[in-house]
């Protein structure tokens, strides 16, 4: 039987002072699967990442974490602790504030030496992730130093040398380009390979398309909208609009300008209904 | 949705019948502008950058380092002739050299020391706080004032004592100063804190000081932004009452930034399994030449003391 990675049950959160951000959502998430959580901005998905990697808490419901409820408590208490940050990796939306340290290779470094891995070990993982990913020539620079693309990889290496089963991606393919994109599309697909379990942020649907095979959409009200095959949600026009994931909009081509839901992956073949000519 | 069109005024930009101060006014800020820059700079170089890591003491293992300095600015607090304090400031100095401190650094600490210092050195070497010989007379009331309760002497005079006092005061500063920054600027911070937290510095205080030390850096960066953000739409400076306002919120939205920034790095490090016990990689175990540092510090802090003493 596949083991649950996170099951979370009626959760509601609300920064302080403000409206809730997420309300009354309820999952549950497989070993080795692959979720993307979509929706509009501000719908609460980041937060709910936080959630999942025991940053934030649930004021109702709770969050499980392999079998334990993630509480203050049980997130700073040894042993859980540790094995719940060793399996579990945070690839934050803002890489300025992901990397901290003075050079890349420390960066890298900093997560295990937090796990206690023996200083040969950490050298090892350091130097295999920095090969895995291509920056051996970025080695001593300051991550400040570096390009977003290049943050992005040491962002992602970073994790990577915890050798964590779980990785909970914010937005990972938003200011990258096309290069890049592609690289980390292939990269994600490695490690599902491997069995680690994706759970991704995004906007793009092309993204989501290409890598994650289940979907929880996550409605402008904060409410969970949909979990399913990602195929079908992104088939569903009447779902995709009402959680503002595509728009009706004008744009041209086949030398026409016309109107419809648009999504860029699959919608280009349809019936021309409202067209005029140029 | 409300139909997207520009405005008649965007498409016919016409600024000829606009007047702006002449330009001479935004030169006159520039070198205020360029002061900040430079302050800016300088601390983000100090919190981020210690330039002797390469050096002699640069190698020393950390632990034996903060403890050698930690009895020379010991000493310093007990010494309290004068020639001992500027025994320990040459020696500090003579440090600092050896290890490659740019002099100009050296300097803008040191500039740092008098500054914060002067509300008590200029008290205290007066017949305010330390009776004695008079050295030079500043003012002269002409009779006994009242201030209140207080009862002020007939004339406020320089000291003889008074000045001993603020030279020693200023010394010791000083010293306690150059010889910290020895080690800041020796040691990668992240080191340091390491080094702090394995000679038995509360697991806490390491956490505070770990996050403080990335929020101001953190904060520095904003501040530029914020501040280049508004020098990209200024075309010459403003009324001095709309730039101070524009000072306060720009303050207020520093520190709003500021918080979320260094909220989402705190939480990028837990995330990555810091728990406050900060783990880094310590190249080296201790040498001879470490355990040598440390009874040199010892042996000149104990014959200055003994010195001092006589």
């Amino acid at each position: 039987m596949t083991e649950v990675v996170f099951d979370v049950n009626d959760v509601f959160y609300a920064y302080p002072g403000c409206k809730p951000a997420l309300d009354d959502v309820s999952f549950k998430i497989s070993q080795g699967e692959r979720v993307a959580i979509l929706g509009a901005n501000a719908s609460g998905k980041s937060t709910l990442l936080h959630l999942l990697d025991g940053l934030y808490f649930a004021n109702r419901g709770q969050v499980a974490a392999f079998d334990t409820v993630l509480t203050e408590d049980s997130v700073e208490t040894p042993p859980f602790s540790r094995e719940f940050r060793q399996k579990v990796g945070f690839l934050f939306q803002n890489s300025d504030a992901q990397l901290f340290c003075p050079t890349v290779a420390e960066e890298l470094a900093f997560g295990p030496l937090q796990l206690r891995l023996s200083e040969a070990d950490v050298e090892r993982r350091v130097s295999d992730t920095l090969r895995l990913f291509g920056i051996e020539h970025l080695r001593d620079r300051s991550p400040q130093t570096l390009s977003g693309g290049e943050k992005k990889r040491v962002a992602l290496a970073s994790i990577i040398t915890c050798s964590p089963k779980v990785i909970l991606l914010d937005e990972p393919s938003a200011g990258l380009d096309p290069r890049t994109q592609q690289w980390l599309t292939e990269f994600l697909s490695v490690l599902h390979k491997s069995g680690v379990t994706l759970i991704c942020t995004s906007h793009d649907l092309s993204f989501v398309a290409e890598v994650f095979d289940r979907v929880l959409i996550i409605s402008e009200e904060h409410k969970l909208l949909y979990d399913g095959p990602t195929k079908e949600a992104l088939h569903d026009l009447n779902l995709l609009l009402s959680a503002n994931l595509i728009h009706s909009h004008e744009h041209f081509h086949e030398g026409k300008i016309h109107v419809h839901p648009h999504l860029h992956e699959a919608w280009h073949e349809h019936e021309h209904g409202e067209r005029r000519k140029v | 949705m409300n139909e997207l069109t520009i405005p008649e005024w965007y498409e016919n930009s016409d600024l000829d019948n606009v007047t702006c101060p002449p330009r001479a006014s935004r030169r006159a800020g520039a070198p205020v502008r360029r002061a900040l820059a430079a302050i800016g700079e300088a601390m983000t170089k100090f919190l981020i950058d210690s330039p002797c890591v390469g050096s002699w003491l640069g190698a020393v293992e950390p632990r034996l380092k903060v403890a050698g300095v930690f009895l020379l600015v010991i000493a310093c607090t007990l010494l309290h002739s004068l020639w001992s304090l500027g025994a320990m400031f040459a020696m500090a100095v003579t440090l600092a050299l050896s290890i490659g401190l740019p002099v100009k650094r050296l300097l803008g600490v040191w500039l740092g020391a008098p500054l914060f210092s002067l509300a008590i050195i200029i008290p205290a070497a007066t017949n305010l706080v330390t009776p004695g010989d008079a050295v030079l007379r500043i003012w002269d009331f002409g009779g006994s004032v009242h201030l209140g309760p207080w009862v002020l002497p007939h004339a406020i005079i320089v000291t003889d004592s008074g000045l001993t006092v603020a030279a020693r005061f200023l010394l010791r500063s000083l010293d306690c100063i150059t010889l910290s920054y020895l080690l800041i600027a020796s040691t990668d911070s992240m080191v340091l804190l390491n080094g702090l937290r394995r000679l038995g510095m509360p697991k806490v205080f390491g956490m505070v000081l770990t996050m403080t030390q990335r929020y101001l850096a953190v904060m520095l960066r904003v501040a530029e932004e914020i501040h280049l953000a508004k020098l990209s739409r200024t075309i010459s400076a403003g009324p001095l009452r709309n730039e101070q306002k524009w000072v306060a919120a720009g303050i207020g939205m520093l520190f709003r930034r500021t918080q979320k920034l260094a909220g989402e790095v705190q939480n990028a490090m837990i995330s990555r399994g810091y728990d406050g016990d900060l783990q880094i990689r310590l190249r080296a175990a201790i040498k001879a030449s470490d355990v040598m540092w440390l009874i040199c510090s010892l042996a000149f802090a104990f014959v200055l003391y003994v010195f001092d003493k006589r």
